[in-house]
């Protein structure tokens, strides 16, 4: 009975509870816009820095990354491959040589990092083809290089010139070679750029006398999400001798700026929802107001006051839950907007982000996750609001209030 | 004027109404200095430590000589500089340093390194990481090749106080060197991007290495007042055409990004809050206005016009403003003040490993109170429009029927 | 000196499937001084009749002419300066702005007028010595008994000089004491001042002080009394 009567009423002041309706759901798409626009950014932040390159996974000998030397290597077999690829997750792997070397000129030397690769993988995952900006992409018979723009303009060498590179190899044994530059990469970020040296994975054998070696195999996920299970999933199928790594450990330094900047945020949050809640508050405050004589004489005509409570309850209860469901689909075109539509950070930030490979907009993310979420804390925060005309009205005086 | 008396009146009558409206502006003033202050106080921190321990106020250069550490781009006149500089009565001290790009050498690992050279005492003066040492001494020790490293540096070398490690660097003459060294110290800052990459040993030591006569690839420079930062660096520039000479705004990338990409982050922040702020009084408002239907109604019918019926509710919302905009930034001041001395403790995420303390303290300047007071004085009116216009709408018939 | 002068008015709304005539074709005239009570049951038009001559609301066709002037030819804004200047209104309830004092609600009109201030205060003075609530100039109308508040109605209603007053139910939330004194006081400003009073009522007690009565059924009128 009292539901039927909640519901009634809901729906015999139409513009009351629009009003009430409305608050909620602007409260849900606000709080949806700041959080999907941070989530947004954290998004990019780690596409343009694990993503591509490095990969959301990493498959290493037990030991490498501690070590991150070539006597941590391990052989490709056809069974840790079989093991891969039964995980459907996976959309490429690319195993590599990771070593260091100086690379020198005549006059000038540099320390770069060398990576052996898998030519023909690495250009169908990593599309490391397409970052070929002079001269032509490696063949896996090739003995020569492809070194990055900050690196040839340092060495100020282009293609066709020759290099020497000096390291130490497997079991410290010294590595040298001479080779020429084949192409030159354009890798967004300049750290990358001015380090970077390529060698097809025959060549690295040679150099590094890894002898079929390899220490990394780089495993590319849709979403990062996906790297961090498949990280785990791997971690317990293959043996001791191995170690799976997520992004997440392979880029401490950016969990960390994301965690603090999450922090951050949280501060904004709060800040944010001070504001709303108090509109909601508000808001029911209101109508309370408006309906006082009508409280007064459900009381006076005998209707217990916790039953009074109770429905008027059960009605901000709903219209919170059918806000918040409806603030899901109000806040999905204004995020997807800022989705299409970035926000831009401005001429000089935009070049210098550009420099670093990261977007130069603040984008919104378009994860249903954070529009759930933020629909559920809003329509909990406001039935939990409602407690207090509840407890006001649990005090209602019939007469007084009819007569205002 | 009577329209006034009656506005003022009404936003008494109606408690609940003015009650709601008050709070929500107050509350959002509240909400848009306090955000701004706690940005402010964020950038505050991450300078301070920035400048203190790793750039000073202001640094000079062979043009070039920060894109790649080459070692040949040398200040040759640094002694006629460093004169000029020290009789400055603006500069505090100067100390210059010998920067190297190289290798570091462990048993464990090897990997690049910027080893800076200096004179201890003079670098005392201008950087304040002599007292971020954690173990060991600054270059106290009677070691003959002594190299202060960071713990981060120790951890990934597997090195410790007395650990020895190679460093290989190109001379200028382009031939490779190498030497050894002994850590006798080892410092901790809030960043650990600069500490990875960043240790220090005697400026002769560098300077042989190199095979350098004299000159220096930076001088760093500690001002009296960092405000002079700016006019000092033109000054400089001027006297010095050939040298690059650049306060510490300019110093650091991140420096610069950071801060703009904050404003605008902050913008859309405030923006955002703004929005619910006008969105709740036009709601109240709203509420209010359909509420006075009868009184609206018959003040129309006794001949009140259209635009008296607006401007009293528009005068409504000024009143509410101007007692809720006070009350607002009362409470902003006093919250950025009790917040701005025990500070806001983030330390749940690891910010020390990216350069920023833990604890920020809010701060706010008098201008930007005055902004945030105005904007949301213009949204309360705004957000009235919608509702006062509504009002006019009101057929005095309707409203009277209602009897 | 016709006050009023209604030809052929009539008001419809078009609600359901069959269109009803709230005011059927109704064609009078009222003069200067009268003291007039239109009746009927509810239902009967009355009120919305009242309305149209009040320039509450417009009729569907047919005219209406106060003092001259066709409303029908007047716009939203024109009406409302029209009601300021010609038309006095005592309501059953709710007459008062609530935040204002008697003497406040008073001037009021000649306020939203452009009266200047002696003489507003003059006038004031006068009007609510007639209405004999000098008492109580300075309380608000949450202060005083409903009699007292509809005796400050009129006063204020008074106030522009009014070509007439329209009464819809004054004496309905009276006690009969206060009804029979806010009555006798209408009667007598009727009968010294010359003032035009038409009255919207169920009531006895203003039928009976009544010199002409029209009564309305189903929008037209069935009955044209003067006594």
């Amino acid at each position: 009975m009292i539901r039927k009567l909640a519901w009634r009423n809901i729906w015999r002041n139409k513009r009351r509870t629009l009003i009430t309706l409305t608050m909620i759901i602007f409260a849900v798409v606000l709080s949806t816009l700041m959080m999907s626009i941070k989530e947004g950014v954290y998004e990019s932040m780690i596409k343009s820095s694990a993503g591509d390159y490095s990969g959301y996974a990493q498959i290493h000998a037990k030991g490498y990354w501690e070590d991150r030397t070539l006597e941590t290597s391990f052989t490709l077999e056809p069974e840790l491959e079989k093991v891969i690829q039964n995980h459907p997750e996976v959309n490429g792997y690319m195993p590599r040589v990771d070593g260091f070397a100086l690379a020198a000129t005549d006059s000038i030397t540099k320390g770069s990092m060398v990576v052996g690769v898998d030519v023909e993988a690495e250009k169908k995952y990593s599309h490391l083809d397409e970052r070929v900006s002079d001269g032509e992409y490696l063949s896996p018979e090739d003995d020569a290089i492809l070194i990055g723009e900050g690196l040839a303009e340092y060495l100020k060498v282009g293609v066709g010139d020759t290099i020497v590179m000096l390291g130490s190899g497997y079991h410290g044994m010294t590595a040298v070679g001479k080779y020429g530059i084949k192409g030159i990469l354009n890798f967004g970020s300049p750290e990358l750029s001015k380090q970077l040296v390529f060698l097809p994975m025959r060549a690295a054998d040679v150099f590094f006398a890894t002898c079929g070696q390899i220490t990394t195999i780089a495993l590319k996920t849709d979403k990062p999400e996906d790297g961090i299970a498949l990280a785990d999933a791997l971690g317990g199928e293959l043996g001791e001798e191995y170690e799976v790594m997520d992004w997440t450990e392979l880029n401490p330094d950016l969990v960390t700026l994301i965690e603090s900047d999450r922090v951050e945020g949280y501060v904004f949050m709060f800040i944010l929802y001070m504001v709303i809640s108090f509109g909601i508050f508000g808001t029911m405050l209101m109508m309370m107001a408006e309906r006082r004589r009508e409280f007064g004489v459900l009381v006076a005509v005998g209707m217990k006051r916790a039953k009074l409570a109770r429905m008027v309850w059960g009605e901000i209860v709903t219209l919170s839950i059918l806000g918040a469901f409806f603030g899901i689909f109000a806040a999905f075109p204004v995020c997807w907007y800022f989705f299409k539509y970035p926000i831009s950070y401005g001429e000089e930030i935009s070049k210098m982000a550009e420099e670093y490979g990261m977007e130069a907009v603040l984008r919104a993310s378009l994860d249903p996750g954070i529009f759930i979420q933020q629909a559920i804390v809003v329509g909990i925060v406001s039935s939990l609001i409602a407690l207090y005309p509840m407890f006001k009205l649990l005090k209602v005086n019939a007469v007084e209030e009819m007569r205002s | 004027m009577m329209l006034l008396k009656v506005a003022w009146k009404n936003i008494w009558r109606n408690k609940v109404r003015s009650f709601v409206v008050i709070t929500a502006l107050a509350l959002g003033l509240w909400a848009g200095v306090f955000a701004g202050a706690f940005v402010k106080g964020m950038m505050q921190s991450k300078v301070k430590a920035l400048v203190h321990t790793e750039i000073s106020h202001m640094q000079i250069h062979e043009p070039g000589f920060r894109d790649e550490y080459q070692g040949t781009y040398v200040i040759e006149n640094n002694d006629a500089v460093i004169q000029s500089l020290q009789q400055d009565e603006r500069v505090e001290a100067v100390s210059e340093r010998l920067i190297s790009m190289g290798m570091l050498q462990s048993a464990r690992k090897t990997s690049a390194l910027r080893l800076v050279g200096v004179n201890p005492e003079l670098e005392k003066k201008v950087s304040n990481l002599h007292e971020m040492l954690v173990e060991g001494s600054y270059f106290e020790s009677k070691v003959k090749r002594p190299i202060v490293l960071s713990q981060k540096t120790a951890e990934e070398y597997d090195i410790k106080m007395g650990s020895k490690v190679v460093f290989t660097m190109q001379d200028i003459h382009g031939d490779m060197k190498s030497a050894v060294y002994k850590v006798v110290g080892i410092y901790k800052t809030s960043n650990n991007m600069y500490d990875k990459m960043t240790a220090f040993v005697p400026f002769e030591l560098i300077q042989k290495m190199y095979d350098l006569d004299q000159g220096s690839h930076e001088i760093a420079v500690w001002l009296g007042d960092h405000e002079n930062a700016e006019p000092v660096a033109a000054d400089y520039s001027e006297k010095f055409k050939e040298l690059e000479v650049l306060p510490w705004l300019d110093l650091s990338l991140g420096l610069r990004m950071m801060t703009s990409a904050i404003d605008i982050y902050l913008y859309v922040i405030v923006g955002i809050i703004l929005a619910a702020l006008l969105f709740v009084v036009l709601n109240t408002m709203l509420m209010a206005v359909l509420e006075r239907t009868r009184e609206i109604g018959m003040l129309m019918a006794i001949g009140m016009d259209k635009a008296r019926v607006f401007r009293m509710i528009m005068y409504e919302t000024i009143f509410m403003s101007m007692v809720g905009v006070p009350i607002g930034l009362f409470i902003s001041w006093l919250s950025v003040t009790v917040f701005g001395q025990t500070g806001i403790d983030l330390s749940a995420a690891e910010y020390e490993n990216l350069g920023y303390a833990s604890i920020i303290y809010p701060r706010m300047d008098f201008q930007s109170y005055v902004v945030v007071a105005i904007m949301v004085l213009v949204m309360a009116c705004v957000a009235s429009l919608y509702p006062a216009i509504k009002a006019l709408r009101l057929k005095p018939v309707e409203a009277i029927r209602k009897v | 000196m016709e006050v009023i002068k209604t030809k052929n008015l009539t008001k419809t709304y078009d609600d359901g499937a069959v269109p009803v005539h709230a005011v059927n074709d109704v064609s009078l005239s009222i003069a200067e001084g009268e003291f007039t009570a239109v009746v009927g049951p509810s239902g009967s038009g009355k009120t919305t009749l009242l309305n149209i001559i009040g320039g509450l609301d417009r009729p569907t066709s047919g005219s209406v002419q106060v003092d001259g002037q066709e409303l029908r030819s007047l716009n939203e804004n024109q009406l409302i300066k029209f009601r300021l200047d010609n038309i006095g209104f005592v309501f059953q309830a709710y007459n008062l702005i609530p935040v204002l004092t008697a003497k406040e609600n008073t001037e009021f009109i000649m306020l939203l007028q452009g009266v200047n201030e002696k003489k507003r205060h003059e006038r004031v003075m006068q009007l609510l010595e007639e209405v004999g609530i000098q008492e109580q100039a300075n309380k608000r109308p949450g202060e005083m008994s409903g009699g007292q508040q509809q005796r400050v109605a009129v006063a204020r209603a008074l106030a522009s000089q009014p070509k007439f007053v329209l009464a819809d139910e004054p004496t309905a939330n009276l006690d009969s004491k206060s009804a029979d004194n806010l009555l006798d006081l209408m009667l007598k400003l009727n009968k010294e001042e010359n003032v035009t009073f038409i009255f919207s009522t169920h009531d006895q007690r203003v039928i009976d002080r009544a010199r002409r009565v029209i009564t309305l059924v189903d929008g037209a009128i069935s009955s044209d009394i003067t006594k």
